[in-house]
């Protein structure tokens, strides 16, 4: 039994945080105990059996949820950043800014500041029009009045000239204008002695940030757009619609794999129409035997369709025509459909049901470059390619589009991949993927209550 | 810290929300196998990951910038992992009272510990994962920030608050406690 403090040597040692002394130490203990070596090899293993831990990967869509939160919980305070010229430290502020508090009281500030505005001109609009008529003879006279007796002080103040003088009640109609007036009523211009100007204090400046003390608003940053993807579902008979058959085309070509999830009302009718259909457009959907004896005796709740043939014109095609050959029948067997991009999850289920990963993500080869590829082509590029494929399909013949149909659900009635002589077909069948094609999982299930 | 964060910060506190974005989609995936493995929960995991990122985008005027910012991020994670497990905990232990189970079920309630689950692990996988459950807390956590996360002592020190001679002992402790879990490896 090794002493505690010995093991702990090794500990550290398997963590990488020796002293040099003790690093020395280490070694010759090493050097001189095999209990030693055996215990810290096993250590060391165990930490590389953690390290080699599989990594999992988060959700697609975890940036778009975290940047759609970031709103509702305010933005991030703004000081000053630091300079990035100056390594370290960021300086945090001695006493934090309150940017939501500061802005929480502007919008009131500003109704404020509004309504007084507002209130005040009424107010002094009011008191206009609730004045006597100044007619061109009343304003003669005014004029000559102020002319006997110019105003020199500021003892009389401005608001005389915007309240009535005549102090005899006010009328109970407007007066009538008279049309043969042509000089409007003008207020006289101020007229203010020209030592006066030396005496009165400059006229305030008016700046933003008088308005009820506050500060001025910081410069509002750009919005951020944050695209939340919803998955396509619709259901099979607007297929009929060009819209829809666009969006399906547009949601068919986004991704790399495809998971497709069509309800129908009947399965097996559903699944037998989409077999038709499939033969109809050229696909071959292989069935499993085991399959294919639970679709007539109406056992499975689902069905797993994998074809890896299809690019998304043909696939948007496929379930055109499925939704056109519905439309035939007395009553409707499909309902709807919904495609998302296949995720882990999806490659997990067909890697049960099908034994292995049939390339869900694998990438086919590029037989041809880009039109506008400029790396240099040797004479021999393609050859080769082309020679296997001549070799492989001497006929010339289009490559065959294939589908293999296995028992989804309920998962005990599921084929053991290993006896299906379907599944072996398939594999043995498909070839190689084309570079346009996209994997599809498609899961034809029965809709609730149907 | 990196000049790329550094930067990115900076950005970030002048307003320019895409930076913390860019944050976000750098460390994302450190974060949140970090999560899975303190929480054993892919849903918790995403949730405390999430709930990381807003805290750190909110409190980012505070990071003083002597660390770097996934360690700052880490242990605000880990905080929130810590709490969320506290609040399981709770729910369960007034769950189990209830329903009048003592003991029978494991304290774990996590997806990983479902018999269902675990049979689709592979078996090196499932007994490494059995192994991490099992082991307590305190030890769990100081392994996953050592082995998996490739924290330094002080850095570990550091987000647990705790000096680093109590790390290197629990290290120490640990490793031993995962040893007579894994029990003796015939190869």
């Amino acid at each position: 039994m090794m002493p505690n403090d010995l093991l702990q040597l090794l500990t550290a040692a398997v963590d990488g945080e020796l002293t040099p002394a003790e690093h020395q130490h280490v070694r010759r203990i090493l050097a001189d105990s095999a209990e030693a070596r055996k215990v810290y090899a096993q250590l060391l293993a165990d930490s590389a059996r953690l390290r080699s831990f599989p990594v999992a990967t988060p959700p697609a869509d975890f940036r778009a949820r975290v940047m759609t939160r970031l709103p509702k919980v305010g933005s991030a305070p703004t000081p000053i950043p630091p300079p990035l010229s100056r390594p370290e430290p960021l300086v945090r502020p001695t006493v934090p800014l309150r940017p939501t508090r500061y802005r929480s009281w502007v919008p009131l500030a500003v109704a404020a500041s509004l309504l007084l505005t507002v209130s005040a001109g009424s107010f002094l609009f009011f008191i206009r029009q609730s004045g006597p008529a100044v007619t061109p003879a009343a304003n003669t006279v005014a004029q000559a009045d102020r002319a006997k007796h110019p105003r020199v002080s500021s003892s009389e103040p401005s608001w005389a000239d915007i309240l009535p003088r005549d102090n005899a009640p006010l009328p109970s109609v407007p007066p009538v204008a008279d049309p043969s007036a042509t000089a409007v009523a003008t207020a006289p211009a101020p007229s203010v002695g020209a030592g006066l100007t030396d005496v009165l204090p400059p006229p305030r400046p008016i700046e933003p940030r008088d308005v009820l003390g506050s500060r001025v608003l910081p410069p509002i940053p750009p919005l951020d757009l944050v695209q939340v993807r919803v998955p396509f579902l619709a259901s099979v008979a607007d297929l009929e619609r060009e819209d829809v058959r666009q969006k399906l085309a547009d949601e068919l070509g986004r991704d790399p794999a495809l998971r497709i999830d069509l309800f129908v009302k009947d399965l097996s009718r559903g699944t037998e129409l989409f077999q038709t259909t499939a033969k109809e457009n050229g696909v071959t959907v292989l069935v499993d035997a085991t399959a294919q004896e639970r679709i007539k005796r109406k056992q499975a709740t689902a069905y797993l369709i994998y074809s890896e043939s299809l690019n998304p014109t043909e696939l948007r095609d496929l379930f055109t025509k499925l939704a056109a050959e519905d439309a035939k029948g007395a009553q409707r067997v499909l309902d709807a459909i919904h495609v998302s991009p296949a995720q882990a999850a999806d490659l997990k289920e067909l890697k049960e049901v099908m034994g292995i990963d049939p390339g869900l993500w694998k990438h086919p080869a590029h037989t041809h470059a880009g039109p506008n590829s400029t790396d240099p082509k040797p004479l021999s590029a393609g050859t080769a390619d082309q020679l296997a494929k001549a070799l492989a399909n001497p006929g010339g013949k289009p490559p065959e589009k294939l589908a293999l149909q296995m028992t989804f659900s309920p998962a005990p009635l599921r084929t053991n991949p290993a006896a299906s002589k379907e599944l072996r077909q398939f594999f043995d069948r498909r070839g190689e993927r084309k570079s346009t094609a996209v994997p599809v999982v498609l899961v034809v299930r029965q809709t609730n209550g149907g | 810290m990196s000049d790329d964060d550094r930067r990115l910060i900076a950005e970030c506190l002048g307003g320019r929300r895409d930076a913390f974005g860019d944050l976000v989609s750098r460390y994302q995936a450190r974060l949140y196998n970090a999560a899975l493995r303190l929480v054993d929960n892919p849903e918790d995991a995403a949730d405390v990951a999430q709930d990381a990122f807003l805290n750190a985008y909110q409190s980012l005027h505070t990071f003083k910038g002597d660390a770097e910012f996934f360690t700052w991020l880490y242990r605000i994670a880990f905080n929130t992992a810590i709490s969320l497990k506290r609040k399981k905990r709770a729910v369960v232990s007034l769950d189990a009272s209830m329903n009048g189970d003592h003991g029978l079920e494991p304290d774990d309630p996590s997806e990983y510990t479902r018999p269902g689950v675990a049979l689709e692990r592979t078996e090196e996988e499932g007994l490494l994962h059995a192994a991490l459950t099992r082991l307590s807390g305190e030890h769990r956590d100081v392994l996953v920030m050592k082995d998996i996360e490739g924290m330094k002592y002080e850095e570990i020190a550091e987000i647990l608050g705790v000096p680093i001679g109590t790390i290197r002992s629990r290290l120490h402790r640990a490793r031993l406690e995962l040893r007579d879990l894994l029990g003796p490896r015939d190869d």
